[in-house]
């Protein structure tokens, strides 16, 4: 379906595909109160250990709560963590990357050798640090990713601005005596935009797999929240007795992740030619 | 050459440096009382004090970064706190059980990774490459304490062919060792593999379009022998410097793995000391994860070096 | 001496290289008279002295060590390195008779020195032991000859025998006190040969243990399985032998797959919710008893235990006789609103609620209660926090938090430090105070009429049911997944693992 559809519209299967699991992601996350059959929390302790069945899509956990109505409200943990640490990271990875493009020289070398010594850190070790001195909660777990994911995102901003300055509308504009910020806002930004988002997509899935080994390990956010990896890591216990606990989180979490790598790739194809083939 | 690797060791001890730094900042940074740590809550504030004394707790930050890292350079990594016991050797025991697992891993991905690149790009648009692209996504999307536990839940209780956890008890037969380590190395390799097959691929299909390959076709040479003796040695070059990297995105995994498999390695002790604020033993753990992330990260680049003569040494690499 | 033992190392060690070259299943066969035995963690000191946790810890130091007395699965203190003991009539001063003709590992002779030097050290503030505050009834311990001691106290006290009996109270000796955290040497019924943190402990049997024909095994290895799933999976294929406190999750794990069995005792181990009274809002009883009210005793054990608990009213067990069964354990949430609603507090309010780390009944008894609490419009966040850092930071500083005590042997032990105002558990914890309560502790501590004791306590717990500090919800069953082959096991309520006297069969 998604092949023929693909060449039908000349876009490539990989973002169809993956826009689909994206935006049933989304719709998800954005509905699933009113979707969810039961309360996240809501205990049914007679249903315990209950396999999936009609009334519980996904079974129900050693409290009795529905896994599906968990799985659902856990969509909106996964993706706020994952977008909110993306955009830390743009936020923080993009002005710096244009500024020593733009910049260059002494600036440029500072700020790269700075970026360089940050990413020969083991990622994990820097997070666990961080969430071991203070009280872990979701916002600083993403917080900590977001810092974490900005030299990447400073890096290939800096490439492609480095690249755009030999283009001749940055020369006109600079001939036409245009402000560096006008310059930087307005011609180097939306062309650097395309690959961002790439980039971007790619960090989303990267944020949501550390979220999870962090919630995994016991670092992340707290119980009894309807947490992905925190809902594997209580499943382990049950999974010989209850295996649904701990799969039914795992597979929701590998679906989204494909999906929103398909759509990165998708929109590298259809937006980047020129990096097309790498990675 | 040599200048340049120089010049990058000197970058890895400088950011040992730093990383040494951050880690002393961030262990006195956590609320924790170290004095009432050891000595529990049934302990006088009096002991506390006459403690911290004694471990110069009470002296000025910088000095006590001094001591410790002076320490640390003569290879006293301290007492644990909870254990009573050196850190050096335990860290050193669980270094050589994670070395055990991340070769072994390595040596799979090295040999398997390339291999399915290679048979991906020869079949380009066949099965095989579709089956190596589904692999590859599954293989960067499934999490890996999560593919774990999947293993587990199939090989180790349902099937109960293999062990369900990573390590062979001391002085067990050769053969019980293997077994115990199949499925975290499946595990661990699992995302590894992914990535250097289709990087393989892509290079091999880069160097399959080359004059070089076409004018080797020309020549009547048989594909067999174009594919093996011409294409694949340089569609090796990128993968055996990615190779090198993922050496440090296995560091990464092995924290998760050791858990799921109860593998007594450094990821579970480093774990262990975060769950237990056992400072001296999360210091040193965290040092050495880093050297050794920093150390093969500088040996993939060295290497990128050695494997691609393009590279002019001394200017920075880009 | 010493040399006496080396060949019989040697010859361990020569077995031990053999089997390394052997399959699996022949290296099992060779060593079959060694037991290997599954713990969720490691040790964390093998000081017994600054035992803080049980699990490895109490029993690692059951096989190396030996005490002054000891407790049989009856709860009976009965001899260990004291053979005999008596008390003067005003209960003020004991008289321990000691074992003749002990040695210690090291070839030297057990003598009323080592109990001199082990006391001493247990009273040393710097040494922090957990037993200090039981010993600070005693003013001192002197030698009256080689082979007896006298332990002088300031108050009349029944229970010294069994406070002896403590799990920190391991003989040691001072000539090999130094080694103590990495070659510790006692007069157990092993020896301990090596510990690799995280992985395993190694004992040998000690041929020279004074109860004759015992340890019946000629090995111990204690392994270190953080995963009970895999705990479970190694049981059941033969690699190991008995898992130590089985969670109530894998209970049925193993009842339903039938290879191997589960041996299962009622313990006094108990959970419960700790509120710290002289803080807000629990500064105010009407907020405490609130509180209480929400607890429905039955559900949350059912909850967090999955069936392997018993509710309780105190740390009392109900297997005890003196526990009040006509006590209801039920919640009364209309009766929790209305005392709310008294102190000005019937809006509701946010909460934060401390949960030791690494224990899922705990984390599941807190989780019924942040349910609970939602009834009466009261928001619990639960914090999950790493045990070490829990007791060290958490426990009796916060407001609101889960708790777990292992059981002790006597009702004075069970409860005085808890309720008593001058307690050291109570001080920690939640700073309690009630007279009458006081006064009931007192007269019970030094009455020998057990029916006399038995209405003391009974209102004890009425009172404690009513308006206690906090609430001690169950007390958990101490199960062990036992191989089918082993044989004499029998797991003590005090959730020791014996395994000096099991054996191999069929």
């Amino acid at each position: 379906m998604a092949l023929r559809l693909s060449r039908a519209s000349g876009a490539p299967p990989a973002l169809l595909i993956g826009g689909a699991i994206v935006a049933l992601l989304l719709l998800i996350a954005a509905s699933a109160q009113l979707i969810a059959p039961f309360p996240y929390d809501q205990m049914h302790v007679r249903a315990r250990f209950a396999p999936p069945s009609l009334h519980y899509l996904a079974g129900t956990d050693e409290y009795g709560r529905d896994v599906f109505s968990r799985l659902l409200i856990g969509s909106q943990l996964s993706l706020v963590l994952g977008v909110v640490a993306t955009l830390v990271s743009l936020g923080l990875g993009v002005p710096l990357g244009l500024f020593a493009g733009y910049r260059r020289g002494f600036a440029d070398e500072a700020i790269m050798r700075a970026l360089d010594v940050m990413m020969s850190f083991p990622p994990i070790l820097l997070v666990l640090l961080i969430l071991v001195v203070s009280p872990p909660s979701l916002l600083k777990t993403a917080l900590a990713i977001g810092v974490l994911f900005a030299p990447p995102i400073a890096r290939v901003t800096r490439s492609v601005t480095l690249d755009l300055m030999g283009e001749g509308f940055i020369e006109a504009a600079r001939a036409r005596g245009e402000h560096a910020l006008y310059i930087l806002l307005r011609e180097l930004l939306p062309n650097i935009w395309p690959v961002l988002m790439v980039e971007a997509s790619l960090r989303v899935v990267f944020a949501i797999l550390l979220g999870a080994v962090l919630s995994f390990l016991g670092f992340g956010v707290q119980p009894p929240a309807a947490d992905w990896g925190l809902m594997i890591s209580n499943g382990r216990a049950f999974v010989t007795i209850a295996p649904w606990i701990a799969m039914a989180p795992g597979i929701a979490m590998s679906l989204s992740v494909i999906g929103i790598s398909l759509l990165g790739d998708g929109l590298r194809d259809l937006l980047d030619p020129r990096l097309r083939g790498q990675r | 050459m040599a200048l340049y690797a120089l010049q990058r060791l000197g970058a890895v001890v400088l950011i040992l440096v730093i990383m040494s730094v951050l880690v002393f900042l961030a262990t006195h940074a956590l609320p924790a009382n170290t004095a009432a740590l050891i000595l529990g809550q049934y302990s006088t504030p009096e002991t506390q004090v006459a403690l911290a004394h004694k471990l110069g707790l009470d002296l000025p930050l910088t000095v006590q970064y001094a001591r410790w890292a002076l320490a640390m350079l003569h290879g006293d990594f301290g007492q644990s706190l909870v254990m009573e016991r050196p850190v050096a050797p335990m860290l050193f025991d669980a270094l050589s059980r994670s070395a055990v697992l991340s070769l072994a891993a390595m040596v799979v991905v090295a040999t398997l990774g390339p291999a399915l690149g290679v048979i991906a790009a020869v079949r380009r648009g066949g099965w095989p490459d579709h089956l190596a692209a589904v692999f590859a996504y599954v293989g960067i999307s499934v999490p890996e304490f999560f593919w774990g536990l999947v293993l587990i839940l199939a090989f180790a209780s349902t099937l109960r062919w293999l062990p369900a956890s990573g390590a062979a008890e001391p002085g067990a037969g050769l053969g019980a060792t293997i077994a115990h380590l199949i499925l975290p190395v499946i595990t661990l390799t699992f995302a590894l593999l992914a990535h250097v097959s289709r990087l393989t691929r892509s290079s091999m299909l880069e160097v399959l379009d080359s004059m070089y390959v076409k004018a080797a076709r020309a020549r009547g040479l048989p594909e067999r022998r174009v594919i093996l003796r011409h294409a694949l040695r340089n569609a090796l070059l990128p993968t055996i410097t990615v190779l090198a990297q993922d050496f440090g995105f296995l560091i990464g995994g092995i924290v998760a793995v050791e858990t799921v498999f109860a593998y007594p390695g450094l990821g579970r002790l480093l774990i262990f000391s975060l769950q237990r604020q056992d400072l001296p033993l999360m210091q040193a753990a965290i040092l050495v994860l880093t050297a050794v992330y920093c150390l093969a990260n500088l040996a993939a680049d060295l290497l990128y070096g050695v494997v691609n003569p393009r590279i002019r040494y001394g200017a920075s690499v880009e | 001496m010493v040399a006496s033992s080396t060949p019989l190392t040697r010859r361990g060690a020569l077995a031990l290289g053999l089997a390394a070259t052997l399959p699996v299943g022949a290296a099992r066969a060779a060593g079959e008279s060694a037991i290997r035995v599954a713990y969720p963690a490691p040790v964390a000191t093998l000081d017994p002295a600054k035992f803080r946790v049980g699990g490895l810890e109490y029993n690692y130091a059951n096989c190396v060590f030996s005490r002054l007395t000891k407790q049989d699965n009856a709860l009976q203190v009965i001899p260990d390195l004291a053979t005999s003991w008596q008390a003067s009539p005003d209960l003020r001063s004991w008289i321990f008779h000691l074992r003749p003709g002990v040695t210690f590992h090291d070839g030297k002779p057990f003598t009323a020195a080592d109990v001199l030097f082990t006391y001493a050290r247990l009273q040393d503030k710097a040494v922090a032991s957990v037993l200090r505050a039981n010993l600070t009834i005693v003013e001192h311990v002197e030698m009256i000859d080689p082979l007896t001691v006298r332990f002088a106290l300031s108050i009349p006290y029944a229970d010294l025998p069994a406070v002896v009996a403590g799990y920190q109270a391991m003989i040691v000796s001072e000539a090999s006190i130094t080694g103590i955290t990495t070659h510790p040497i006692g007069t157990g019924p092993f020896r301990f040969v090596e510990y690799r943190p995280g992985d395993q402990m190694v004992l040998e049997k000690n041929p020279r243990y004074f109860l004759p024909g015992l340890p019946k095994l000629d090995r111990a290895v204690l392994r270190i399985i953080p995963e009970y799933t895999t705990a479970v999976a190694a049981l059941e294929s033969g690699a190991i032998d008995l898992i130590y406190d089985l969670p109530p999750e894998q209970v049925d794990v193993i009842k339903r797959n039938g290879v191997a069995e589960v041996m299962q005792v009622p313990s006094g181990t108990w959970q419960g919710i700790v509120m710290n009274n002289s803080v807000k809002p629990f500064d105010d009883a009407r907020v405490r008893r609130a509180f209480l009210k929400l607890v429905d005793k039955p559900a949350f054990t059912d909850i967090a235990t999955f069936g392997q608990g018993t509710p309780t009213v105190t740390p009392l067990p109900p297997t005890h006789p003196f526990f009040r069964h006509d006590i209801p354990l039920g919640a009364d949430i209309p009766g929790a609103r209305a005392l709310l609603a008294e102190a000005g507090m019937g809006g509701g309010f946010a909460i934060e609620m401390f949960v030791p780390g690494e224990s899922p009944s705990m984390e599941r008894l807190a989780t019924a209660f942040r349910d609970a609490a939602k009834q009466v419009k009261i928001d619990v966040h639960l914090r999950v926090v790493p045990q070490d850092k829990f007791f060290a930071e958490m426990e009796g500083k916060v407001p609101l938090n889960i708790d777990n005590f292992f059981g002790r042997a006597t009702p004075d032990l069970m409860l005085y430090p808890w309720y008593d105002s001058t307690g050291s558990w109570n001080n920690t914890l939640w700073h309690y105070k009630n007279a009458e309560i006081d006064q009931i502790l007192d007269a019970a501590r030094s009455s020998s009429d057990k029916a006399e004791q038995a209405k003391l306590y009974g209102r004890f717990q009425e009172i404690i049911a009513q308006e206690g500090p906090g609430s001690v919800v169950y007390v958990q069953d101490f199960a062990c997944g036992v191989s089918r082959k082993l044989r004499d096991f029998s797991p003590s309520p005090l959730m020791f693992a014996d395994i000096s006297g099991v054996s191999f069969g069929g």
